[in-house]
């Protein structure tokens, strides 16, 4: 049964079979854009059917019909068939138009790179074969040469220089070297000006290539040139049409249009590519000058068509490149080994010449957490999380299945940087923490407020009866002082946790910053010695106090968590030597390797265990330190303990 | 002068009651709101010392409920009341005298002696208008 009938506004023609044997007999007899194979055939299966056509009708695109989807039919059909498209049954007739449409295209693709390809090879060699004849001629003549010598003398000069052009021209690589080549080749008449080439870019673009001084200039024109593809001396058509696109008169013009084999291709017509030259020539002197040319024309056309061909298909993987170069994010092919295939702009500095962690990590060893070998092993999208330098990418990995390959052995990977989004997160989480750390102290402030303020009033009812000096009275007012001391505490506790409510920058004592703060890190001072050397002078400091504090807080609380067991912590206030404030928190734990030194203030980096630390304290400190005007810095010994010195602008008495 | 106390901390309604004892008033105490109530209603106080939040009805409940609310402090009800709270966020002065009391003292208090002063002088200025 067979059907010709419009399909998507095109003519199609359909053949329809019964048996795998029929396909086969048709396939051997004519060529198809397009098999469609059901898998249930009989005595046979879909998958054999195209595995034939694949190594019969490479050509061909490969469709495969299934009842139902199971992966290992399509690992199979994949394999064996590469097949193009499965098509799942029943089908949506808009679906499987859409299907067809896209297999034709494919098809057509196909067959026009093979035919690409086959036609750069073909012209390479007729070039050479050219060049190879030429050269066999010019010794023959040698030897007759001999005979009549000055006779053939200047016949053979000629012919060597066209030998030596010829050669020049399987050389070329780009229509730059192609105008300078033909601009030397013609300077022997003197009356020519530099030549103007008209070609057809991709796309259709017509282009203009001529010289400015010594520079190969091209500009894409507006109107192309003649379609003629006959020789023309001096026609007015190319006189206005130069004079037009240039904006200056053009007198004499002589156009040799240059036959470009490959745009039989196409089945719209263009413009032959075409050769102007302005000249001043005189009628005599055109004669001598259409031999010189028309001697070196299909060489030079040969040359031109073989260019235009490598930049069509440097063009095709051009706009695929610009395309990846053109986002912003990082993407790489990488093989199983770590080396990068190919990689966009963003990727690398230049270099493929090595494994996708030195690139990218510039590590010598895999990336904590690269997804290369669970891609590969599953065939299937990994997605995880890596670091380079302080920042932090999701890496997504892509298994790609070349077609005809039984293993994956390449994977794409998409690289998002996550430090924002992940930064912004922990900012969130952090103050959210705040907020709830401020609610419960508001609530237990408020309950443990009350019973203190009975403790606290019954000791003064209490003093003010008892007599003095006895033992029962000095008791009381250490129970009076105790219970003020607390208020102070839960007064101190609410002030540090409201933080941000009130964010006004005033003058305050380092000291009494660090007093108040003290009483909240208690328990984590506990198993260690402190020190506290609170300096004498003046050391007042503009900042926002419940930030203050806790920046105060963190570097005491890690000092405590760098510790292992009983050491020394020392908090010491002074005035540096360049008369700034300072707070330096000391411990005597393992100390900070030099490596991290710089990395520490870095959101998000921390020691601690999973759960322990936010790796956010340090980094907020530094935050609010700068916020200040100050800076924070440390000092380090490995196994000797660090020392964390915040150092502020000292300003005048509080108030 | 006559002083009722309502607070449902005990410790807080015993200082305070010594307080005032040692200076010489009659004091009563309700350890919750709805005590609190009745106790006013039933006593006549002079001055209250009343807490915001309580078991029953809290302070500005009670309030409202004597019409002091509606009343304002050119109403009927001539008692003179502090409001008292450790949960300074809520309430302050403004908030106080808006719903009818004369004075709002946050707790803790620093000097329980103080805070009866206070009360003696307010009680002498209303006495006297």
């Amino acid at each position: 049964m067979s059907a010709e009938r419009l399909f998507r506004g095109e003519a199609v023609f359909f053949q329809a079979v019964a048996s795998a044997a029929e396909a086969k007999e048709l396939l051997s007899q004519q060529t198809y854009a397009v098999i469609v194979a059901d898998q249930r055939l009989q005595k046979s299966s879909g998958i054999d059917l195209l595995e034939y056509a694949k190594q019969h009708a490479p050509a061909t695109t490969r469709i495969l019909l299934t009842g139902f989807v199971d992966s290992g039919v399509i690992e199979e059909a994949v394999n064996r068939g590469a097949v193009f498209r499965f098509i799942n049954k029943p089908w949506d007739n808009d679906e499987l138009s859409v299907d067809i449409t896209k297999a034709i295209e494919h098809h057509r693709l196909k067959i026009t790179q093979a035919g690409l390809l086959r036609e750069v090879t073909r012209q390479n060699r007729r070039l050479e074969e050219m060049t190879s004849g030429l050269e066999k001629l010019v010794a023959e003549r040698t030897t007759d040469a001999e005979t009549s010598k000055v006779e053939a003398e200047h016949g053979l000069t000629q012919m060597r220089e066209l030998v030596r052009f010829i050669k020049d021209l399987s050389t070329l690589t780009s229509i730059d070297e192609l105008m300078n080549l033909v601009a030397k080749e013609v300077r022997a008449f003197a009356a020519l000006r530099p030549p103007v080439l008209g070609y057809v870019a991709s796309e259709r673009r017509p282009m203009i290539v001529y010289f400015q001084g010594k520079q190969v200039v091209e500009k894409e024109m507006r109107h192309a040139w003649s379609m003629s593809v006959r020789l023309r001396i001096n026609e007015i058509d190319d006189r206005v049409y130069l004079a037009n696109e240039f904006g200056r008169p053009f007198v004499k013009v002589i156009a040799i249009p240059l036959k470009r084999r490959m745009a039989a291709l196409d089945s719209d017509p263009e413009p032959p590519a075409t050769l102007f030259f302005e000249h001043t020539l005189s009628d005599d002197k055109i004669e001598p000058f259409l031999t010189f040319i028309s001697e070196r024309l299909q060489p030079l056309s040969i040359a031109l068509d073989r260019i235009l061909l490598e930049y069509h298909l440097k063009y095709t993987s051009y706009q695929w490149e610009s395309t990846f170069d053109g986002i912003k994010d990082p993407i790489a092919i990488v093989d199983m080994e770590y080396s990068v295939v190919r990689a966009n702009r963003h990727f690398h500095g230049g270099s493929f010449e090595a494994t996708c962690h030195k690139i990218f990590a510039g590590q010598d060893t895999v990336c904590r957490g690269c997804p290369v070998q669970s891609a590969l092993s599953s065939g299937a999208p990994q997605i995880s999380q890596i670091r380079r330098g302080p920042r932090t990418y999701e890496v997504h990995s892509y298994p790609i299945r070349i077609e005809g390959d039984e293993v994956v052995t390449n994977v794409i990977h998409y690289y998002v940087d996550v430090t924002s989004a992940r930064e912004l997160h922990g900012r969130v989480v952090q103050s959210e923490k705040m907020a709830a750390i401020g609610l419960l102290a508001g609530n237990i402030a408020h309950e443990l407020n009350n019973p203190l303020t009975g403790i606290r009033s019954l000791s003064q009812v209490l003093l003010a009866e008892l007599p003095a000096q006895t033992q029962l009275h000095g008791d009381i007012v250490e129970v009076e002082k105790a219970a003020a001391r607390s208020q102070k505490i839960i007064e101190n506790l609410l002030d540090f946790s409201r933080g941000g409510h009130d964010d006004r920058q005033v003058p305050v004592s380092l000291n009494e910053i660090v007093s108040r703060t003290l009483p909240m890190l208690k328990t984590a001072m506990r198993e260690h010695r402190s020190e506290l050397y609170l300096c004498e002078d003046q050391v007042n400091v503009r900042v926002e106090p419940q930030l203050m504090q806790q920046v105060v807080f963190n570097l005491v609380n890690n000092a405590c968590q760098a510790m292992t067991d009983n050491g020394t912590i020392t908090i010491e206030t002074l005035v540096s030597p360049d008369g700034a404030c300072e707070l330096r928190v000391s411990d005597t734990g393992i100390g900070i390797p030099v490596e991290i030194r710089e990395t520490i203030f870095e959101p998000f980096f921390t020691t601690k265990e999973e759960g322990k630390g936010t790796g956010l304290g340090l980094s907020m400190s530094k935050n609010v330190i700068e916020k200040f005007g100050g800076e924070i810095s440390v000092q380090s010994e490995a196994g000797q303990g660090a020392t964390f010195i915040v150092k502020l602008p000292r300003v005048g008495a509080a108030g | 002068m006559k002083i009722l106390i309502v607070d449902d901390e005990p410790l807080v309604r015993k200082s305070l009651s010594r307080a005032c004892v040692a200076k010489g008033h009659e004091v009563v105490e309700a350890a919750d709101g709805t005590i609190g109530l009745a106790t006013w209603r039933e006593q006549r106080p002079d001055l209250v010392f009343l807490d915001v939040l309580m078991p029953g009805l809290s302070g500005p409940q009670l309030l409202a409920e004597v019409g002091k609310f509606k009343t304002g402090q050119t109403g009927t009800d001539k008692t003179v009341v502090i409001l008292m709270s450790a949960y300074s966020g809520e309430h302050n002065m403004e908030t106080a005298q808006a719903m009818g009391a004369a004075l709002f003292i946050p707790k803790p208090f620093d000097n329980i002696f103080d805070v009866v002063a206070k009360a003696e002088a307010l009680f002498a200025e209303r006495s006297t208008r």
